[in-house]
């Protein structure tokens, strides 16, 4: 699928399907809300899928591009190679890739250099021909702990089950408690059985659980069994994604979809300036957004009108 | 009144041994209703125990398969870090597990590929079976991974309590987008899911099965003994259900014997109380027919008062009650006088009505004192118990006296009612019935004799004994008589007055005694009439006339024969079909046979003889009134009685030549037997003389010693004929030929 837009469009062309609710991502709402400095190439948005949040980064991009193309990988009117194909042939100087298949795609046929963001476990193969370069895909660790202690002060320990490969995150994490004097311990888990076993482990000795968006650990069902036992030894589960809150988990401390997209803009201009070097590989996020889940009736409420949105200066 | 004739001995004896043959081997109902009650109850208990098996063996299961599966799950995820990262913990919680449950009997994971690395039973006995899982049941258990229900259970049916359940183990993952695409609302949740082993559980839950077994032995027991109970129960209570229908054999067997009077307990119940009211209302119903049969049997239908058969009963046992009892008794033999003269003038129904009120005065004359009975027409008999001859004399008297005072009134004519009686007494059993009523019968004769509404004793002399004796002695002759064909025909001549030919025979009746001599009819036939006799005698008579007949009839085509009947002969109502069956028989035209029939039989039965003799002329035979002239109104009957012969009584023929009287009665009979078309008859015709003046007096047919004795073979001869009637059969057929 893709977005109409201001210039002829590359092929194919595509449909917009109707979804009232998030506004369409294809149809960005210029001029860009702010833009550290203005973005002048033209861009492709290259989506994994229509979820909420993908929808939300997109519609944030579409902001702050003139004109982006936009290319949904779920819409199977064409294969990945073609809407690669399409993107090489408009003119674009960067793709910026939402979501792992996106991004896995991206690595695969893109000639553009890539900015890949809402993805978690992911780290580009060594041959790739084009500049790379992520978005974190989850807020600060440092931030999430204080909005997390000011929704309960009581938190002294946290728990995290994690799979391999994560040593950095692990040692955020750990640098993030320690500088709120909070006890961290945390397991590496190679399957959604075993995280089960070892939360029911540990969930005796912490008083809250980090939920990372590692999906190779985590299932449905497994999800649902570890609310339950949360629930049972009253451990308050932070997860990454508001959606979760639907499961009963009692707080969201999701990223910023404006900082992503913000983020993932300021990243492709420079590459396509010719400093991508200067640019980490994997660039951290400003902000977060908090919401509280009401355990009792399930509901998810915001902890203020609206969403509870942080900047990282501090303004909401 | 009780029944009624008992079963012939061998009947009873026969019915009896039946009975018992029919009661040999044959099952009781008391036990086939038990059978049948057991049998049901314990086909129910059987059922009830087997469903209490299979239900709680079936609940067992269920349970066991509920507990199984939790412990399936439970070991699953027990059981994970076998698989991925080593735990120390992990065996003993295992073996926690385990312990916790004895149900139990042995934990094993397997691989991805089937083959085992970890077992644990009960025992908590670690070990590595050798025995992998079969590629057949990988493929099935591969199969489950992600299914509603991921796990196989396989029982032994021989051992219900023993089983195993097969539950594939693995990891899911969800897809590619990872939480950031993630859903919870949408129903499809896109997830990876790769198999990591299997884990077997096998159960033993024997403990329960026993426990189970135990208690259903228990209910059977229970049952069992329930059965007995209700056996016992039901039997008794069966019994007393069917006491009434037992009871009912003795009256039942009582009925079958005969005895009406049997009383039928009533029953509690509706299905009995109906049997033995139906049974009840039979015995009721054979009793009242049986009454009304006997009444039959026993009494006078016209008169109600006991018949001449149960007469002779009562005497035969008064007979004996005299000889034991030593005491007396009298017979009265009653005879009306000119009982026939109303008869004659008044008619049958008129006669019949004055019986009736005879017999009504006699019984209430006797009373108490006797037993009346209807001897014969209007012969009544009196059996006087414990009396003696003074009292059977006044009891005589008053019966006289009584009946003539009855009047009895018949068309405007008032009859008064005389009778005769004969008394005869019984103190011994040295004469039987049959000579007491012959004694009582001979007094009456001569009570009649005498002058008639008088009484006689009969006073037996030696000869009267030996004569009673000589007639009783008939009888038997009698009956030997007919039984050995010691009857015989004589045939006597009766000759055309005017041709002096023969025309034909008379037929009479003879016996053969033992000295070889022929004995008279006169001597037998009253003993015959009196003791029943005489249908058979007149069977004999007809069927051999007209044999013999036929037989003649061969050499002698136009010879006819004249058969005398008597009055049983008349009254019997297939005579003429009788008549005719053997002229047929024989071939003989009934033209050549003349039946005669004495004038006071038929005056006495005046309507039945019209009917019998209008019968046997429609079929050709001739009828002769015998005795002609000796009746009250003779002459008055002779238009009624459509006969072809007239046959003079032979009083007015003994005198003839010298009685003018007689002369004249017997021409002007002639007369009047011309006048009616009929030809006359004179019989006892003995001299010469007397021949001829019949010829004169205009007489047909002349009978008797002048003419011809009976003779064994029918003998034709012909008698000179005289003058006058030479003269006036030459002037016959000299007009004849004139006028032709």
């Amino acid at each position: 699928m893709s977005i109409p837009e201001a210039e002829p469009a590359p092929q194919p062309e595509t449909t917009v399907p109707e979804q009232p609710e998030p506004p369409p991502a294809q149809e960005p709402e210029p001029p860009p809300k702010e833009a550290s400095k203005q973005f002048d190439a033209k861009a492709a948005i290259v989506l994994s899928g229509r979820s909420l949040s993908f929808d939300r980064v997109a519609q944030e991009l579409g902001q702050i591009l003139d004109r982006p193309l936009v290319y949904d990988l779920s819409d199977k009117s064409q294969s990945p190679e073609e809407a690669f194909a399409g993107v090489a042939e408009s003119g674009a100087a960067i793709v910026i890739a939402i979501g792992h298949s996106a991004a896995q795609a991206a690595m695969t046929w893109s000639t553009l250099p890539v900015v890949y963001c809402q993805v978690f476990n992911f780290k580009p193969g060594k041959g790739v021909r084009v500049p790379v370069k992520g978005v974190a895909a989850i807020p600060p660790l440092s931030l999430q702990v204080q909005e997390w202690l000011k929704a309960d002060p009581e938190l002294r320990r946290i728990g995290a089950i994690l799979g391999d490969g994560h040593e950095s995150l692990i040692a955020e994490a750990e640098a993030a408690t320690a500088m709120n004097e909070l006890a961290f311990q945390y397991q590496v888990a190679a399957s959604d059985r075993e995280t089960l076993y070892l939360f029911k482990r540990m969930a005796p000795d912490i008083d809250g659980f980090w939920l990372f968006p590692d999906n190779r650990i985590l299932s449905i069902p497994v999800l649902r069994m570890m609310v339950d036992v949360a629930d049972r030894h009253g451990v308050r589960i932070a997860v990454f994604n508001e959606a979760l809150l639907e499961l009963g988990v009692a707080l969201s401390t999701a990223a910023d979809e404006s900082d992503i997209a913000e983020m993932a803009v300021s990243v492709a201009q420079q590459v396509v300036e010719g400093n991508g070097d200067s640019v980490p590989d994997l660039t951290p996020l400003r902000n977060l957004n908090v919401r509280e889940s009401d355990r009792s009736s399930n509901a998810a409420r915001t902890l203020a009108i609206g969403s509870h949105t942080r900047a990282p200066n501090g303004r909401l | 009144m009780t029944a009624t004739a008992p079963l012939p001995e061998q009947n009873r004896a026969r019915l009896a041994a039946r009975r018992k043959s029919n009661r040999r081997g044959k099952r009781l109902l008391i036990n086939e209703i038990l059978s049948l009650q057991l049998m049901i109850t314990a086909v129910v208990g059987a059922l009830a125990i087997g469903g209490l098996y299979w239900g709680g063996q079936w609940v067992l299961q269920d349970n066991y398969g509920r507990w199984a599966l939790q412990w399936t799950g439970e070991l699953n995820e027990l059981g994970a870090p076998l698989y991925l990262q080593r735990d120390a913990e992990v065996i003993p919680r295992l073996e926690s597990f385990v312990g916790r449950y004895p149900e139990i009997d042995r934990v094993t994971y397997y691989y991805e590929d089937g083959s085992p690395f970890y077992s644990i039973d009960s025992g908590l006995y670690h070990s590595v079976p050798a025995e992998p899982v079969s590629y057949a049941l990988l493929a099935r258990l591969s199969d489950l991974v992600g299914a509603n229900e991921p796990y196989l259970v396989n029982s032994n049916v021989f051992s219900a309590h023993t089983f195993e359940i097969l539950a594939p183990i693995w990891t899911e993952s969800i897809g590619g987008e990872g939480l950031f695409g993630f859903d919870p609302t949408a129903g499809d949740v896109p997830s990876t899911r790769s198999l990591a082993g299997f884990v077997r559980l096998e159960l033993d839950f024997g403990f329960f099965h026993a426990r189970l077994l135990t208690n259903i032995k228990v209910a059977t027991s229970v049952l069992l003994l329930l059965l007995i109970v209700s056996g016992l129960i039901g039997r008794r209570r069966l019994l007393s259900a069917l006491t009434p229908i037992a009871d009912l054999q003795r009256p039942i067997a009582e009925l079958a014997k005969g005895n009406l009077s049997v009383e039928f307990k009533p029953a509690k119940h509706r299905e009995i109380s109906d049997i033995v009211e139906a049974l009840a209302s039979t015995a009721s119903a054979l009793g009242e027919r049986n009454e009304k049969l006997s009444r039959l049997a026993n009494h006078d239908v016209l008169t109600g008062l006991f018949n001449r058969r149960r007469f002779v009963e009562e005497l035969r046992r008064e007979v004996r009650n005299v000889a034991r009892e030593s005491t007396r008794a009298a017979l009265l033999f009653i005879d009306l006088d000119q009982f026939k003269y109303v008869n004659d003038t008044c008619g049958h129904p008129a006669g019949d009505r004055l019986i009736r009120k005879v017999a009504d005065q006699l019984q209430s004359c006797v009373g108490d004192i006797g037993t009346v009975g209807r001897f014969g027409g209007d012969e009544f008999t009196v059996l006087a118990t414990g009396v003696s001859k003074p009292a059977a004399q006044a009891l005589a008297e008053s019966i006289l006296e009584d009946l003539r005072k009855v009047a009895h009134v018949e068309d405007d004519n008032i009859f008064h009612v005389h009778c005769s009686i004969g008394i005869t007494m019984i103190d011994s059993d040295r004469f039987d019935h049959d000579d007491l009523i012959s004694q009582a019968d001979i007094a009456c004769r001569e009570a009649k004799a005498s002058g008639r509404n008088r009484l006689a004793f009969h006073s037996m002399s030696e000869r009267d004994v030996e004569q009673m004796a000589a007639d009783v002695n008939w009888i038997s002759k009698l009956r030997e008589a007919i039984d050995n064909n010691l009857l015989m025909l004589r045939y006597q001549p009766i000759v055309c007055i005017a041709t002096g030919e023969t025309t034909h025979h008379e037929v009479l009746l003879r016996m053969k005694a033992d000295n070889g001599d022929l004995v008279s009819p006169d001597a037998f036939l009253p003993a015959a009439v009196r003791f029943g006799l005489m249908a058979e005698i007149d069977t004999w008579l007809i069927e051999t006339a007209i044999a013999e007949l036929a037989r003649y009839r061969q050499d002698a085509p136009d010879l006819r024969f004249a058969l005398n009947l008597s009055a049983n002969a008349f009254e019997a109502e297939n005579l003429t079909a009788f008549v005719m069956s053997q002229l047929a028989r024989q071939g003989v035209p009934a033209d050549c046979v003349t039946f005669e029939i004495t004038e006071s039989l038929a005056m006495r039965h005046l309507n039945h003889v019209e009917k019998q003799i209008a019968g046997l002329r429609e079929i050709g035979c001739q009828v002769s009134l015998d005795d002609f002239g000796t009746g009250y109104s003779s002459f008055s009957y002779l238009q009624k009685l459509p006969v072809d012969y007239i046959k003079i009584d032979g009083s007015f023929i003994r005198d003839l030549v010298r009685n003018p009287v007689d002369q004249k009665m017997v021409k002007m009979i002639g007369e009047i037997g011309r006048a009616a078309g009929m030809k006359t008859i004179a019989e006892y015709v003995q001299p010469g003389a007397a021949f001829t003046l019949l010829g004169r007096l205009g007489i047909d047919f002349a009978q008797g010693f002048h003419i011809g004795r009976p003779t064994a073979t029918p003998i034709r001869k012909t008698m000179p004929v005289p003058i006058e009637s030479h003269q006036k059969q030459k002037r016959k057929s000299q007009r004849k030929r004139n006028t032709s």
